[in-house]
């Protein structure tokens, strides 16, 4: 069963080389020629450098307040800097289009994707800053170092590899999202992807892009991978953190904060409510409930499949650690750096010419969901696989029980809740994807995110309000609830060990 | 016997960590087996238990063959008790299921009276209802016994099962899992780097060097006659002293000193000379200075030089010279002389 969901999440990527080098390497270099395809490298790389950048920044400044200044309602602020993630980008980028209809540009971009993106960055730097012993900064300070000498030379070389890392997975991001970009009309190469499909059923040219798209996220990914090296210094868990007086700071942090939190929270929350209000009255309530039943439909039965897939490579992986295992384990993540859009595409190529009796059904869509978020998955569910040690294995084999039985009365009663809790997370997560589905489901079949993009599309922004409205609060909301509870359902790991 | 090892070996990629060990284990009888970390103790323990497969030799438990060529018992059919270092009590259960996990075919009531059984034996009755992770660490490793014991196992395993605890409960618990042992009269191998650990616990120690047993005896021979050098310094601090062989006696620069084992006349080698083998008399004419001493209050480690050399000799505290004191050295006792090759 591993090996099958391995291979069905590595069909798209292998079978986009087939296709582009198929077709010989003269109408590749032809189609890149033809096309602006240098100008839409450049648009996509300079926006995915300018929100990482700007991502990290922000990112680093809030955690930094929330975990290690005395600001005034800085506990207000650290759930005000998660939260955006509630927010699919391109339900934002919705929100922000429907109040100011000019919204749009690489600067409209760029400002929802910083603040989509910078909990990323935050999220991953107040965990280091939490892990942080402050006592070296003490020491820091009685061997003479001044307040911003500690910040530049004990501070910053402690969390940089976390605001790093953030700022990466906000480029890889950015790089992959195509429903943000797309409403705010920004040609980066998602949306050419997607236009180069619609418009001409140019299928070679769309591929040539769509390989071209995931060569620079696998360099992104090789670079970060070499620029990693060094461990972390500090990896004591923290016992003391003194808090540093902000004094005269104070004020202006709160306002920029506050900012902050207005664009990324207050517009769009704003903006949805007004329109809901606006569009109420006239909204065709049977469209909006098919179009939940097929979100949830499709949420399920593909958030399930995913995760029943990633329980069983994981149980290989984790538990029984064979060198399949671990085979299996890397593949996966290769599929990782594929956005979604080449995803789809990969897939509408494979099944036309392979296997055309699943083009336009919902099993291409469910295909396309284990591709997009095995990986996802199978890190959310080695979680709760993991608190149920080996040597508890061990000693159920000891005590006479056979692999199977330790499976049913040790590992997943113990591993059993995250399991059911990283299902639903996966579950959620598939409940906001927009543009495989776009592609892949079958004609008359409208979910809640494809609507909302037709809608918008079109400026039907009052009919589009509600689909948004269900998006944040039946996927957003719960989702990163959950995924701050598994987060810290890792904790009890180490008193488990410690005997 | 209840375990038969032959000539077993096993390798992790080029490193051989086990080269044709054998070694019989009697029924109810407590064998440590002592090594330094990575002298591949811990492998040999799981080759025991059935998690891991020997690439050689052969393994029978109680007369029948575990493991051998083309024959491979798996560890949940070998009924053999295993008690890790962490203990690993099932998280998701109460001391009394936990206890209760391996039996099989028994009637609800039968059942019942086994676990609390168990229990009452390691003294934890009162927390049967408890989970397994409000337990602290002596008291978890006393259920991990009770539930290693609760199947009836042919043969106990215990790995390094005290190294978590401290000092004082590591001493205590010891005593404790020995007397429950005895009771039960298993059959018990424990493993540990712990030299004073196996010395006090064990009918017989089993010494892994280098993949192989140096040494295998009851714990008076393993520390008063070590087979060689290499032994007699890995048990407890040994004074070194060049020695050959006069007239049935070894001529040291200490003196002339008795024999434990027999010798050629004329032979030369080195003789290993315990700390608590020397008595120090104190002398303002001996050719002996005290130049260093560490108190440690029931006894005093006394830094003495010779003429000679420099040796330490373990002293009762309150009686130990003082630093500058003349003495004079005396071996008491019988020494082990190693002839050189």
């Amino acid at each position: 069963m591993a090996v099958v969901a391995v291979l069905l999440s590595l069909i798209p990527f292998g079978y986009l080389l087939v296709r582009v080098f198929g077709a010989g390497f003269d109408s590749f270099v032809e189609s890149i020629e033809r096309t602006r395809t240098l100008e839409l490298l450049a648009n996509s790389l300079l926006l995915a450098i300018a929100v990482s950048l700007s991502a990290m920044l922000i990112g680093t400044a809030q955690a930094w307040i929330a975990v290690r200044s005395n600001l005034p309602g800085r506990k207000v602020f650290a759930v005000l800097a998660a939260l955006p993630l509630a927010i699919p980008t391109y339900v934002a980028a919705y929100s922000w289009v429907a109040v100011i209809p000019g919204f749009s540009g690489f600067f409209a971009a760029w400002l929802l994707l910083t603040v989509g993106t910078a909990p990323l960055v935050y999220l991953s730097v107040s965990a280091a800053l939490a892990r942080f012993d402050s006592a070296t900064e003490e020491v820091a300070s009685s061997l003479g170092a001044g307040k911003f000498a500690v910040l530049r030379k004990v501070t910053w070389p402690n969390i940089k590899g976390a605001t790093l890392s953030g700022g990466l997975l906000s480029a890889l991001y950015v790089l992959s999202d195509f429903g943000a970009v797309s409403i705010v009309r920004y040609d980066t190469f998602t949306r050419a992807i997607y236009n180069a499909y619609r418009a001409s059923f140019d299928r070679n040219l769309a591929a040539t892009l769509a390989l071209i798209l995931v060569a620079v996220t696998v360099l992104v990914l090789v670079v970060e991978s070499r620029s990693k090296g060094r461990k972390p210094i500090g990896t004591v868990i923290a016992n003391r953190l003194n808090r540093i007086d902000l004094r005269v700071w104070k004020l202006p942090l709160v306002a920029l904060l506050t900012g902050i939190a207005s664009v990324s929270l207050v517009v769009p929350l704003a903006s949805l409510t007004r329109w809901s209000i606006v569009g109420l009255p006239d909204t065709d309530w049977q469209e909006v409930s098919e179009a939940l039943f097929s979100s949830i439909y499709l949420s399920v039965s593909g958030g399930m499949l995913t995760a029943l897939l990633a329980v069983a490579i994981a149980l290989v992986v984790v538990r029984f650690k064979t060198r399949l295992g671990f085979v299996l384990e890397r593949s996966v993540w290769l599929t990782h750096a594929t956005p979604g859009i080449v995803v789809a595409l990969s897939l509408v190529f494979f099944s036309n010419q392979v296997a055309p009796w699943i083009y336009q059904t919902l099993l291409l869509v469910l295909i396309a969901y284990v591709a997009l978020f095995l990986p996802n998955a199978l890190s959310a569910i080695s979680i709760p696989l993991s608190q149920s040690p080996i040597s508890l294995d061990e000693v159920s084999a000891s005590l006479g029980l056979t692999k199977l039985q330790t499976l049913r009365r040790v590992v997943l009663p113990i591993a059993g809740p995250g399991i059911f809790a990283a299902t639903t997370l996966v579950i959620l997560t598939v409940l906001k994807e927009l543009p495989a589905t776009l592609l892949l489901r079958p004609t008359g079949v409208e979910t809640l995110a494809t609507r909302l993009w037709t809608e918008t599309g079109v400026a039907a922004f009052s009919t589009a309000a509600p689909y948004a409205l269900l998006l944040v609060l039946l996927a957003g909301i719960p989702a990163w609830l959950l995924n701050r509870a598994i987060r810290k359902d890792l904790e009890p790991i180490g008193d488990l060990e410690r005997a | 016997m209840i375990l038969t090892l032959s000539n077993v070996s096993k390798s992790f990629g080029t490193q051989t960590v086990l080269k044709g060990l054998s070694l019989d284990v009697a029924d109810g009888e407590f064998v440590a087996v002592l090594g330094s970390s990575g002298s591949g103790k811990t492998t040999l323990l799981r080759l025991i238990a059935g998690f891991d497969e020997p690439d050689s030799g052969e393994i029978s438990i109680s007369g029948k063959l575990v493991a051998a060529k083309s024959v491979f018992v798996a560890a949940e059919s070998r009924k053999v008790g295993y008690v890790p270092q962490d203990a690993a009590l099932f998280p998701h259960l109460s001391v009394f299921e936990n206890v209760a996990f391996g039996l099989k075919g028994l009637g609800k009531a039968a059942r019942v009276d086994r676990v609390r059984q168990l229990l009452k034996l390691v003294s934890m009755e009162s927390f049967e209802n408890q989970s397994a992770t409000e337990l602290s660490g002596g008291q978890k490793h006393r259920v991990a016994l009770a539930r290693a014991l609760a199947p009836e196992p042919e043969l106990i395993l215990l790995d390094e099962p005290f190294a978590a605890l401290d000092a004082e409960l590591r001493t205590r618990i010891r005593e404790e899992i020995k007397q429950v042992l005895d009771k039960v009269s298993s059959t018990t191998i424990l493993v540990t780097h712990d030299q004073e650990e196996a010395l006090s616990i064990a009918d017989r120690v089993a010494l892994l060097r280098d993949g192989n047993f140096a040494q295998v005896g009851n714990p008076r021979e393993i520390y008063s006659a070590p087979v060689d050098l290499g032994v007699a310094t890995f048990l407890g601090d040994s004074v070194i002293v060049d020695g050959v062989i006069e007239s049935g006696k070894v001529s040291t620069s200490l003196g002339q000193l008795t024999l434990l084992n027999s010798a050629k006349e004329a032979s030369r080698g080195k003789v290993a000379i315990r700390p608590e083998n020397f008595y120090l008399q104190p002398d303002l004419n001996g050719d002996s200075i005290v130049v260093g001493r560490q108190f440690f209050g029931h006894d005093a480690v006394v830094e003495v030089k010779t003429p000679k050399q420099l040796i330490r000799a373990r002293s009762s505290g309150p009686f130990a010279p003082e630093v500058g004191m003349k003495v004079t050295v005396w071996v008491r006792g019988a020494v082990n002389f190693y002839p050189e090759a």
